[in-house]
């Protein structure tokens, strides 16, 4: 195996050819468009590969971290939504693990405990419309996990927090 | 495609001696639909003229990001030309079944002027905005019942939209966009589902519903010597409430273009305080951070339903890949919005 030309080497020197010896060349319309989406798709490739792994880990327990809170916050309610709010607490948290499993565990953990954020919303919205006190507190205790990750998925997927245009109208 | 355009030309303009369509150029003019720059000579009664025009053809269904009607959009067109001062290309012709390119397809004025915002002049740019919210508050005061007199636009997609007053509005198009999450769920989205929970418990005031753009951007404007000279894509036009266009305006400058059209007013207000003044409705910039995640609710159904599609294996466009950037973007503004953390 190579260190000095692993993936993300790679997805860029393919990046800066394409930039410099193809895309000028390139007159149809339509396919320069292509061109250059497929250009910052494999931008974001590259500064996906080196992360990944980790992220969907740490994802993963601090998912199961915020079922965790959220089935203890709501431990003694009867109500349907609370008792699914525990149920989920006590499931989910078993996902957290110390070792990273294989990716493919990965990726099965991490899709599941991102499904259950929503229906955990419905829930929490739900007690929210009647009236539980705590209900605001739910949704603060989810919202800062949301905002964390978005944050996070921002810098990941895209690099820097700056916007451009997109390709297609302006380029 | 010289030939299947000629022919629907020839349709279109059947009282025609001759029609020449001397070149047809494919162009980038966004990302909803198939587009061409053509150039047609007509020949009618005698006199000649060269007609600058533009195709647009519906994309094929499992890719599109904007499955929409070209006839309903050519109505519009033909209605804004005649009960409003607004500069919207003039639509010729419409073909409803595809005979002729496969999809429908509209045959449209090609207006001159600049189409790209990167290329107005930075003394020019307040001009432009100005006329940009100008433009929004005419739209916004027209008359409704003469732009939607056969209900067409009230509820384009379809999907139970009530417009016989603005609560009825609000709370069907919530309905609807929730019950159709999973069409969009290419993955968790967590932050968006939240905002669609959220709208019908946080209700702003009630404002008149008026016909809204849909998806007034920076790259819908066509713009000359400081001035706006075509509003353009018309395609995602409705019965509304006129915050949406301001708010998607707003969020796509911060979101998508990087560009600073609204904050480069400096009248008394900026240009809250400008429409206000042209409209009288006291939009607010809290109503409008509302505003922007029910507009987002409305504008994202389409491509990220081609996104889901498109990792389904329904398509094989990059586009799929490529517009993964936007939900990024999206849940990170949105969260600010419905002000995560506060």
């Amino acid at each position: 195996m190579y260190t000095s030309q692993n993936v993300s080497r790679m997805l860029e020197s393919v990046v800066n050819t394409l930039g410099r010896n193809v895309l000028p060349h390139v007159k149809n319309a339509k396919a320069l468009q292509d061109a250059e989406m497929c250009v910052a798709v494999l931008k974001c490739a590259g500064r996906l590969v080196p992360t990944e792994q980790q992220l969907f880990a740490q994802e993963i327990r601090e998912m199961s971290d915020l079922f965790a809170a959220l089935g203890h916050l709501w431990e003694t309610d009867r109500s349907p939504e609370g008792l699914r709010m525990q149920e989920r607490g006590r499931t989910l948290k078993a996902y957290r693990t110390l070792e990273t499993p294989a990716y493919k565990e990965l990726l099965r953990r991490h899709r599941e405990l991102s499904q259950a954020l929503i229906p955990a919303l419905d829930d929490l919205h739900a007690l929210e419309s009647q009236g539980h006190a705590i209900a605001a507190q739910g949704l603060a205790t989810i919202r800062a996990h949301l905002l964390c990750r978005s944050s996070r998925d921002l810098e990941v997927y895209l690099g820097a927090p700056a916007a451009g245009a997109m390709v297609g109208r302006d380029s | 495609m010289k030939s299947k355009l000629e022919c629907f030309l020839k349709r279109g303009w059947s009282d025609a001696e001759e029609i020449s369509v001397t070149s047809v150029v494919r162009i980038m003019g966004g990302w909803s639909k198939e587009m061409y720059a053509t150039d047609v000579e007509l020949r009618r009664n005698g006199k000649t003229e060269t007609l600058p025009l533009i195709l647009r053809i519906n994309s094929p269904d499992n890719s599109a990001i904007l499955r929409n009607s070209r006839y309903v959009e050519h109505l519009l067109l033909g209605r804004l030309r005649q009960h409003t001062v607004l500069p919207v290309p003039r639509s010729y012709m419409v073909d409803r079944t595809g005979e002729f390119f496969g999809a429908e397809a509209m045959i449209i004025e090609r207006l001159p002027g600049n189409p790209r915002i990167s290329s107005i002049l930075k003394e020019e740019i307040e001009s432009v905005s100005e006329h940009v919210i100008e433009l929004m508050a005419k739209l916004h005061t027209a008359p409704l019942e003469v732009l939607n007199s056969d209900g067409l636009l009230s509820d384009p997609n379809g999907w139970g939209i009530k417009t016989d007053n603005w609560d009825n509005y609000v709370d069907s198009s919530c309905r609807a966009w929730k019950d159709r999450y999973n069409e969009i769920a290419f993955d968790t989205l967590p932050v968006i589902y939240d905002g669609l929970l959220s709208l019908q418990k946080s209700k702003p005031r009630q404002l008149p519903l008026v016909i809204v753009h849909g998806e007034l951007n920076p790259n819908n404007l066509i713009t000359a010597e400081g001035k706006v000279v075509g509003l353009i894509d018309w395609e995602r036009s409705h019965v509304g409430d006129p915050r949406e266009d301001l708010a998607w305006f707003r969020y796509f400058e911060q979101a998508m273009a990087g560009t600073g059209l609204v904050k480069s007013i400096k009248r008394d207000g900026g240009y809250l305080g400008y429409y206000n003044k042209l409209t009288g409705f006291q939009v607010t910039e809290e109503e409008l951070d509302y505003f922007t995640v029910f507009s987002h609710s409305d504008v994202s159904y389409g491509p990220y339903s081609s996104i889901r599609r498109g990792l389904q294996g329904e398509h094989d466009e990059i586009s799929a890949m490529y517009f993964l950037a936007e939900p990024i973007w999206a849940q990170n503004a949105l969260s600010q919005l419905l002000q995560y953390g506060k």
